[in-house]
């Protein structure tokens, strides 16, 4: 019987002490709304859009980052489509990449990130994905995602 | 270190020149040449019982004759008088009453070769009972040892929270490598084959050398059959994901030599999970059908042994060849993509992107036993080829696939070879001496359109001693101390084509050349000195306390000490640091072990504190490479981790029995002017693991029906380190149900499972998936038959 006892009271040292909280340290991630461009949104070669995103922390942001690349790159086009695509298309193409960073003023809890953001002429067509990083002063990170498409002019434009 | 060493042998000089009188020493073996530890043995001068290498030694014989008397439960008892005129050597060969009770007789009292640790064994019988997937995941409700997952077929061994290169896998001797590879691939090792397992927990690193910080996994398959031919087949079928498995084992022995081969294979569809859709960088993911798509995978093992047993001694030549090749969840590769999720119509396909693995080993095991002395020597040989095959495609616009294997996208050729060689000197029977030496040789290759390891080459060389000492029936104490050398040389890997796309980019000069060095080249030397003290006292009553400190160390990785780049599974730009040191901790764990008659109660804590904990920590700095984020570089910070172990067992009645076993662990970096108390990353939280056992007809023990029910309960994990997620628990229940039949005339069982009953949706913290959100697999029922023969 004695035995039990020792194991319940050791049961109960483990859960309390597994309860006590560390002294100020911060994990939780900053938080990211992407307000426009839409998800899945068309553009053409040439337009120029809004970014806008809102980007908020518990205790203090400290830089953002975003990319934009076009999806060739992702794992989904293989070898033979990438030749294919060299061939039928006209090498003024140019597979647009954008990257842009820059840091917050210290102290800010809420920041509204806007970038104008021009599609060069020459960009080649297809899905492009736009990711969003934002870190906080301890260094938690968080990223978000969306996906737009630049299609030809002559293209029908379908919403 | 010197001075130690050489006060220790002044110290057994002195002792050994005491003698005025003779000694007798004695090796005990049964009817197969093995040693029998824990028989009695009695002279007209005292008693004594058999260590773990069978060895007994009287000293202060006088010159007469005296009676010696050993016995064994099941075994015939020995007598002879012997006529002391010098010192006496003999070999005493017991001969069992009865064959059948000499097999549980040799399985009751297991070896205990370093019993200040805090060791646990589980047997062949006990595995093939419980198994689950993998050898390791196989071992998960052990107290203090936890997997990490990669589905439902890859596992790796964390024992005290530590896991990757903090955690030594031993097989037949020889320590397997396969370890310091990213967190989505396991051990490995054929489930099928192991004779017998260990567990130590905590650090070993005086026999262990390098690594061996959280504790030991060893493995062995290095048993001598039974007389004549016998073998097995096992049929193993598994619901979670389709598996069917079978592995057969012949095996004969004539005396003087031995055979063995195993040959096992396994074949598995993709697994099921209980959710249907997962949250993968902000987008939710629809996993079609509740089954994980691209996550089937086969297996294929062979293993033949050799061996040769003389009156003295016994040597073996193993070798083994493990193949497996598994898919990878295609939604976890890159950027989130719906269209690569969908659902292909067939789940026991493996497509692009998948993995390959091939193992090959070769091991030499000799032991040489005689009265005073058993000296093993272990010389191995492996080769790890892992290959990750991906559909051609690349980060950096401009680079064009290979000519030859265009979706080979890492490969990794490690060749090593290892020799060790201990001897364990029994001086009397207080005195044990132990030296031995360790020494590794590895050469790393890559290959593949992907870049990830750097080509390189390592050697380490280790020698260390050992004294045990019993002060008398309660104290023992035991010291030791290790001396290593260790030499990490990492070939520089420079990327023209990355160099060239940063540029484009509009990527100054400098900057482009410091994301084209994907690796750096490094020569380091590193020297270690590790050492472990501890005693444990055995109460006259009930209780017994053990209690070890030491140092333990392990040298850096060489992508620890080299890499920049984009780490492909966890696609963060992770940058290593040529300056690391070998990382240290001091150390201190205690066993407190109460036996009440039907009952046994363990409490094991522990604490480490580190000098200098290699991990990988955010940075500010924003990487430039695409698909990244923030730059993470290898830091080392101090740390402390800390923890305990429970285990209770109690008889409830003859029919009744329970198996509690609890663990909990705290762990944080030492604060300083740069970082704050953050937890240690992959923290397990705490868990408690409890089975119920009935048993139908007691009387029958191993051969009864035998019906469990199961829990595994996990806390939440809320001290996570930055950038990880938080996992909040679960409670899984399961069942097993074990049934002795006989078909035939041969002895079978069949051995019934069921893991997680209630389909819970549940997260490893540890797992690789835990951060891409996908639950672990859903209810598995399996059906195990093994027959004997």
């Amino acid at each position: 019987m004695k035995l039990k006892y020792i194991f319940l009271s050791l049961l109960a040292i483990v859960k309390f002490s597994a309860c006590s909280d560390d002294d100020n340290i911060d994990t939780t991630k900053p938080e990211i709304e992407i307000v426009t461009p839409d998800d899945d949104e068309h553009f053409h070669p040439g337009d120029t859009f809004e970014l806008r995103a809102i980007l908020t922390d518990n205790e203090e942001l400290a830089s953002w980052k975003v990319d934009i690349h076009h999806n060739s790159d992702g794992h989904t086009h293989s070898q033979v489509i990438r030749l294919k695509h060299g061939g039928e298309h006209s090498h003024e193409e140019e597979e647009w990449h954008f990257h842009k960073e820059g840091s917050i003023e210290s102290g800010t809890k809420q920041y509204v990130l806007i970038l104008e953001i021009e599609i060069p002429h020459d960009a080649e067509h297809g899905d492009y994905h736009l990711g969003i990083y934002v870190t906080d002063k301890a260094g938690n990170e968080n990223k978000a995602f969306i996906t737009f498409e630049v299609e030809d002019d002559h293209h029908e434009h379908h919403d | 270190m010197r001075h130690i060493f050489i006060l220790m042998l002044c110290l057994l000089f002195t002792l050994a020149k005491g003698q005025t009188s003779y000694h007798i020493a004695g090796l005990v073996l049964d009817e197969n040449n093995r040693p029998m530890p824990g028989c009695h043995v009695k002279t007209e001068s005292g008693f004594t019982v058999t260590d773990a290498n069978g060895r007994f030694i009287f000293n202060q014989i006088p010159a007469s004759s005296t009676s010696i008397n050993v016995t064994f439960i099941g075994f015939q008892p020995f007598d002879t008088t012997l006529i002391v005129s010098g010192h006496h050597h003999l070999r005493i060969k017991l001969s069992p009453e009865d064959v059948k009770l000499n097999e549980v007789a040799i399985n009751g009292t297991r070896l205990n070769t370093a019993p200040n640790l805090t060791r646990q064994t589980i047997s062949g019988n006990q595995l093939s009972q419980q198994i689950n997937g993998t050898l390791v995941k196989t071992l998960d409700r052990q107290a203090g040892f936890n997997t990490m997952d990669i589905g439902a077929s890859a596992s790796k061994p964390v024992i005290r929270g530590m896991g990757f290169n903090r955690v030594v896998v031993v097989n037949n001797g020889v320590k397997q490598e396969g370890q310091q590879w990213g967190a989505d691939h396991g051990l490995e090792i054929d489930p099928f084959l192991s004779e017998r397992v260990e567990i130590i927990r905590g650090a070993a690193s005086i026999e262990h050398g390098s690594d061996a910080i959280g504790g030991v996994l060893e493995i062995s398959s290095n048993r001598v059959p039974p007389s004549g031919f016998s073998g097995s087949w096992q049929l193993l079928g598994k619901s979670v994901n389709e598996t069917a498995g079978s592995s057969l084992l012949l095996q004969q022995n004539n005396g003087s030599y031995f055979f063995k081969g195993r040959i096992s294979v396994l074949d598995y569809g993709d697994y099921r999970v209980p959710t249907d859709n997962i949250l993968y960088l902000t987008r939710r993911v629809p996993i079609e059908n509740r089954r994980l798509k691209n996550s089937a995978g086969k297996e294929q093992d062979l293993f033949l042994q050799g061996g040769l047993v003389g009156e003295n001694w016994r040597s073996s030549v193993s070798t083994s060849r493990v193949w497996q090749k598994s898919g990878f969840f295609p939604g976890a590769h890159g950027i989130p993509d719906n269209n690569r999720v969908k659902d292909d119509g067939n789940y026991r396909n493996i497509e692009l992107p998948y993995q390959s693995v091939e193992h090959w080993k070769a091991t030499s095991n000799t032991m040489i036993q005689t009265p005073h002395s058993v000296i093993t020597a272990d010389i191995g040989y492996q080769l790890n080829l892992r290959q990750e095959w991906s559909q051609f495609h690349t980060h950096f616009g401009n680079l064009t696939p290979p000519a030859v294997d265009p979706d080979l996208e890492l490969e990794f050729k490690l060749q090593t070879l290892s020799a060790n060689a201990k001897w364990n000197f029994r001086l009397t029977n207080q005195h044990t001496l132990t030296a031995g030496t360790q020494w590794q040789w590895q050469h790393n290759r890559t290959g593949g359109y992907g870049f990830l390891l750097p080509n390189y080459d390592r050697y380490t060389t280790g020698i260390y001693v050992r004294h045990d000492f019993a002060l008398n029936r309660n104290w023992h104490f035991n010291a030791g101390m290790r001396y290593d050398i260790a030499n990490v040389e990492t070939e520089a890997f420079y990327d023209p084509i990355l160099y060239n796309y940063m540029l484009a980019r509009g990527v100054n000069e400098e900057t482009s050349a410091f994301y084209a060095q994907r690796a750096m080249e490094v020569s380091r030397s590193f020297d270690n000195i590790s050492w472990l003290a501890g005693f444990r006292y055995h109460s006259a009553s009930f209780w017994s306390l053990s209690m070890n400190f030491g140092k333990s160390f392990r040298v850096p990785t060489a992508s620890e000490l080299s890499a920049n780049g984009v780490h492909h599974g966890s696609f963060r730009h992770e940058a290593g640091n040529q300056h690391l040191n070998p990382e240290q901790s001091l150390f201190a764990d205690a066993q407190l072990t109460i036996t009440a008659d039907k009952r046994k109660l363990l409490i094991s804590p522990y604490i480490y504190l580190f000098s200098n904990y290699i991990f990988l920590s955010p940075t500010a700095e924003w990487s430039h490479l695409p698909h990244t984020g923030q730059i993470y570089r290898y830091m080392e910070s101090k740390a402390l981790l800390g923890g305990m172990e429970i285990s209770y067992n109690e008889h409830l009645s003859s029919h009744w029995s329970i198996e509690i076993n609890g663990e909990w662990i705290y762990n944080r970096q030492k604060p300083d002017e740069h970082v704050a108390a953050y937890p240690l990353p992959f923290s397990p939280p705490a868990n408690l693991f409890t089975e119920i056992s009935y048993a139908l007809n007691p009387a029958k023990k191993e051969q009864s029906v035998q019906l469990m029910v199961n829990s595994k309960a996990v806390a939440n994990q809320n001290r996570i380190s930055r950038n990880e997620e938080r996992t909040a628990g679960y409670i899984l229940l399961g069942a097993r149900m074990f049934i002795p039949v006989t078909i035939g005339k041969l002895p079978a069982s069949i051995n019934i499972q069921g893991h997680n009953l209630l389909n819970t949706k549940y997260y490893n913290h540890m797992s690789f998936y835990r951060k891409l959100e996908i639950p672990e697999p859903g209810r598995n029922i399996q059906v195990m038959l093994n027959i004997t023969f």
